[in-house]
């Protein structure tokens, strides 16, 4: 009963105060499983992988993930509501008065640096991410497999042609790699 | 049909075809809601999106509180949100019943070890994109800076980290009205 008011409390503070959509959430997840020990951080690149590769927004999909893994069924259905409750409470209040508050000078002020913030918070998950996916601490060595296909990948997200292609595709491409090339350390 | 489960079965479709989130939802909001249903304008929807690039949560939540409350006051926000999250707690929900069992099996470790290299490359996608209209002068980029250095270098939590982003944001670009982005 702790664990999944915990889960709820930590939903809900995340929904609070990540910006900038799905990924957003992700430095908090990574604090949350720092803190918890509910999941790892090799647990987190997975769940991020399923949430791209299903339908549905990414932020949803990991508080699904992340609350079955902590507590089943139940928490995979408080965990998202929790992320949820905070934003369907503030645009209920700014509905109204949605198209003035873009003038707004202080609302304006918090949120051009908020958002920065925010983008620095995901580079510093992308870099330990990075970090972990190419130099797993288990194996000791480089994973110069995995890092060529990040390149790979990387290249194709930023050509224009190849990058309209559906995000699953991509996943699809790399688990395959993963299998073919045995990418586990 | 009953407007309220309208909404909430429009919302739902949106929800369960969209894959990526984030940014990728907006043609379909466009699509369904504008030009489909009629629900809302095109303005409607540039407002909401703005709003919801400078207010907490998942933006296709935004959304869809925001149609309904137009639409259908409290309950109509609550019948769209709930419209919005049901596709994926079911879909999740299965996947992950599924997949556990099969988590150390081998084949299952070298595709997650595919999957996690291809991850790295979306995160850094989604940060270049961000980047691009979030970061538009010097100030914004020393806040980006610090926060990713505080947020890799010390165990200060990413919400002190938000908190102090606002405060800096009150200092720094008050008084510059609508010009900071």
């Amino acid at each position: 009963m702790m664990t999944l008011l915990r889960l709820a409390v930590e939903f809900f503070i995340i929904g609070l105060f990540s910006v900038g959509g799905g990924m957003a959430t992700v430095p908090f997840l990574m604090s949350l499983s720092e803190r918890s020990g509910w999941f790892s951080l090799q647990n987190l690149t997975s769940m991020i992988a399923i949430s791209e590769a299903t339908p549905g927004p990414i932020g949803i999909n990991m508080a699904t993930y992340v609350g079955y893994h902590v507590y089943g069924l139940l928490g995979a259905v408080i965990a998202p509501v929790a992320l949820t409750i905070p934003a369907f409470l503030i645009i209920l209040l700014l509905a109204k008065i949605i198209a003035r508050l873009r003038g707004n000078a202080r609302f304006e002020a918090i949120f051009a640096a908020v958002r920065p913030a925010s983008i620095g918070l995901i580079s510093a998950v992308l870099l330990q991410l990075s970090i972990t996916t190419f130099f797993p601490q288990a194996s000791g060595s480089v994973q110069w497999k995995s890092m060529l296909l990040f390149l790979v990948i990387a290249a194709g997200l930023f050509t224009p042609k190849v990058k309209r292609l559906p995000i699953p595709v991509f996943l699809l491409f790399s688990a395959l790699c993963g299998i073919l090339f045995q990418l586990a350390p | 049909m009953h407007k309220n489960l309208d909404l909430f079965l429009t919302m739902a479709k949106i929800s369960a075809t969209c894959f990526g989130g984030g940014y990728a939802i907006i043609p379909l909001l466009q699509r369904e809601l504008v030009e489909n249903k009629g629900w809302i304008s095109s303005e409607d929807l540039t407002d909401m999106f703005s709003i919801s690039q400078c207010t907490p949560g998942v933006i296709s939540v935004n959304a869809a509180t925001f149609v309904g409350t137009r639409l259908g006051g409290f309950t109509g926000a609550l019948c769209a949100t709930l419209g919005v999250i049901t596709p994926p707690i079911a879909i999740i929900s299965l996947v992950a019943a599924f997949l556990w069992p099969y988590l150390s099996n081998p084949w299952v470790q070298h595709a997650l070890a595919g999957l996690q290299a291809c991850v790295c490359a979306l995160i850094l996608l989604s940060v270049v994109q961000l980047f691009r209209s979030g970061v538009p002068n010097i100030p914004s980029f020393c806040i980006f800076l610090a926060a990713g250095l505080l947020s890799v270098f010390t165990s200060v939590s990413p919400i002190f980290l938000v908190i102090g982003a606002a405060l800096c944001g009150l200092l720094l670009f008050r008084g510059r009205g609508g010009d900071v982005s």
